[in-house]
């Protein structure tokens, strides 16, 4: 079972190479450089303009370091498969597991300790800290991010004393995590090690109880984490794995009624899955409020109508492939609806959510030195934009599509 | 409305998978499409509601094809796949309003007739419920539901037991009976050969892309030379000869 996870591990290390290959792509390294850089140029001359007794910079500690311990799961490269194949091996997995909870303690770790050290200069300028205090935060958020990895473990044991229902409760790993963080900044950094370590003692005689694994558990949690790596790659290039999820968004329903030409039923189609579809409705929605930002905060007038129409060029390129989501769904294949009126509705569809971008992204334009005639521009041009690309870009397009 | 195949040559590939297969479904009859894994019956089924087309050979609808009449002939079938294909973003009662919409139906018409549909499946009580909290054999209920929400002149069904409840096997093959006496032509793909041998009133049996035997139980059982031959027992016999062919 040690040999299958080793194996895993390998397949699954090969995996995140190529997508980080992906990931940090020449511009990316570059921009990631810069970033950096201007992040801890900007850190340091924050901190100098720091000083102690901040009431708020303990919360802020609190806050960071509950929220460092969530990084940084257990992965135990489980697949749905399993639950069939490996049945058979079920007492066999406490060996896979083990395997699996040591190397992510390592990786788990190391993230801690250095985000730790990140927020250390900070805890030093406002709570005075001396070097004794900073070593046992470090020591505390060490041993905290030990307690979180048991606690996972325990949430993926059959055997445990508590009930499922209650095992979540029980085991609430934001909890622990809370706690530690207010026992090391509100208290001193060794009452959060002394936390920790209480914690640590009460997770271990859970751990001590014979192992066996909660496939269906086990399975999902892993499932979760793998999407969540996959959703972050998924901002860089396309993971044909990763599948928007569907909310119901109920208040959604006058939108649909924007969106919908009466009585089409591909209108209807696209108008219900683009608000429910995280991925369409969600990268439009996240472009057009960077786009209110960047328009509020600059001052120069025609650069925020360039940007307008940029912005707008690129909701309506994002929002091209949405005219295929439904291709691979046999059915829609069956409508009795013509291949006119199919691009038809998706023009529509274009049409009306360029239109809301543009109207905010143009009231957005008003900025804080509130020129309304510059807003006014703004949003004529946001709606020609929209005119143009729904009339005339997106039906050569879909040509090409097709 | 009569479907016609008429020597039709298709599939996905290179390779055809279907040589030369030509059969009938006449109005208020049920054809069984009978063959073993890979035959063709997925393939022919495919090619008859469009979305394969063929290589060579025709299939229409009392003169009409998909080429020419692609709006009027997919107005006039209905289709129960065997893997029920939903939607993720709509609910059961979207899907409704959905196919209302499609078949260009009258909502407050339509109504009444969908939701003796649910009721006659349980599924009344699930309207605001998404795909993803339905099991397989719902899923296909809400296919069923779907299909018979307007009156296709053809009806197509691939494979339409697995998954489903004894009751909902019933209630399906009651919905198929009273489909024919409206004339609707009723194509059906199954390996359940029981059921097919009491419900269907013709054959068409494939193998390997071909159509090995077609007519009536009683024409099969000359074609077999054995008077008292169940389905089963041609079948077994004509699939062990294609394979051994």
């Amino acid at each position: 079972m040690t040999n299958l996870y080793k194996k895993r591990e390998s397949a699954h290390f090969v995996m995140l190479i190529k997508y980080w290959r992906l990931v940090f792509n020449d511009h990316f390294v570059i921009a990631l450089f810069f970033l950096l850089g201007a992040l801890a140029y900007g850190y340091v001359g924050w901190l100098a303009k720091l000083h102690q007794g901040l009431w708020w910079a303990p919360l802020l500690l609190i806050i960071w370091s509950a929220c460092l311990l969530q990084v940084g799961r257990l992965a135990t490269l489980l697949q749905p498969a399993d639950r069939v194949f490996l049945l058979p091996q079920s007492q066999a997995m406490t060996a896979y597991m083990k395997k699996a909870w040591r190397h992510s303690l390592l990786l788990a770790e190391m993230i801690t300790i250095a985000g730790t050290i990140v927020a250390l200069p900070f805890a030093r300028v406002t709570m005075g800290w001396n070097n004794y205090q900073l070593a046992w935060a470090v020591i505390a958020m060490a041993i905290g991010k030990l307690d979180w990895l048991l606690l996972s473990w325990i949430h993926l044991n059959n055997n445990t004393h508590l009930a499922p229902g209650k095992r979540d409760w029980m085991n609430n790993r934001w909890l622990q995590s809370i706690v530690i963080a207010i026992g090391i900044f509100a208290k001193d950094a060794w009452a959060g090690a002394i936390v920790a370590v209480l914690f640590l003692l009460a997770n271990w005689l859970e751990y001590r109880i014979a192992f066996s694994l909660d496939w269906n558990r086990a399975i999902d949690y892993e499932q979760h984490r793998m999407d969540s790596i996959y959703r972050f790659f998924n901002l860089f290039t396309d993971v044909p794995s990763v599948q928007g999820s569907i909310k119901r968004r109920r208040w959604a329903r006058g939108i649909v009624n924007v969106l919908t030409v009466n009585g089409h039923s591909w209108s209807y189609l696209y108008a219900w899955g683009f608000v429910r579809n995280d991925d369409f409705a969600g990268l439009v929605s996240r472009l057009t409020i960077v786009a209110m930002l960047v328009v509020f905060f600059v001052s120069l007038s025609w650069l925020k109508w360039v940007l307008t129409l940029l912005f707008i060029y690129v909701i309506a390129g994002e929002l091209t492939p949405f005219y295929k989501h439904f291709d691979a769904n046999a059915m829609t294949h069956l409508f009795p609806a013509s291949h006119s009126q199919r691009v038809h509705d998706f023009q529509h569809l274009t049409f009306v959510v360029l239109l809301l971008s543009g109207c905010l992204i143009g009231l957005a334009s008003l900025g804080n030195r509130g020129d309304w005639q510059v807003m006014l521009i703004d949003i004529v041009l946001a709606v020609i934009e929209a005119v143009l690309i729904s009339r005339i870009l997106i039906p050569q397009r879909l040509k090409n599509v097709k | 409305m009569t479907l016609k195949i008429e020597h039709l040559v298709g599939g996905y590939g290179q390779v055809p998978v279907l040589k030369d297969v030509s059969f009938n479904v006449e109005p208020g009859e049920l054809v069984g499409l009978i063959g073993l894994n890979g035959a063709g019956k997925s393939t022919t089924i495919n090619h008859v509601i469009g979305l394969l087309r063929p290589y060579s050979g025709t299939i229409s609808l009392d003169g009409l094809t998909v080429k020419a009449n692609e709006a009027e002939y997919k107005h006039s079938i209905a289709y129960v796949p065997e893997t029920p294909i939903l939607y993720d973003e709509l609910t059961l009662r979207e899907h409704l309003e959905l196919t209302m919409m499609a078949y260009s139906l009258d909502p407050e018409k339509t109504w009444p007739r969908a939701k003796d549909l649910l009721q006659t499946f349980r599924l009344d009580n699930k309207l605001d419920w998404f795909p993803a909290k339905f099991s397989k054999g719902m899923k296909q209920k809400v296919m069923i539901c779907c299909a018979f929400l307007h009156d296709p002149k053809l009806l197509i069904v691939d494979e339409p037991f697995y998954g489903l409840d004894p009751l909902a096997v019933h209630e399906l093959l009651r919905l198929i009976n009273r489909a024919k006496c409206h004339h609707t032509a009723v194509l059906m793909s199954t390996h359940v050969l029981d059921t097919a041998e009491r419900y269907c009133d013709r054959f068409v049996l494939l193998t390997a892309g071909r159509v090995k035997a077609s007519g009536t139980l009683k024409e099969l059982r000359q074609q077999a030379h054995n008077e008292h031959a169940s389905l089963d027992d041609i079948y077994l016999k004509m699939a062990r000869d294609g394979v051994d062919d």
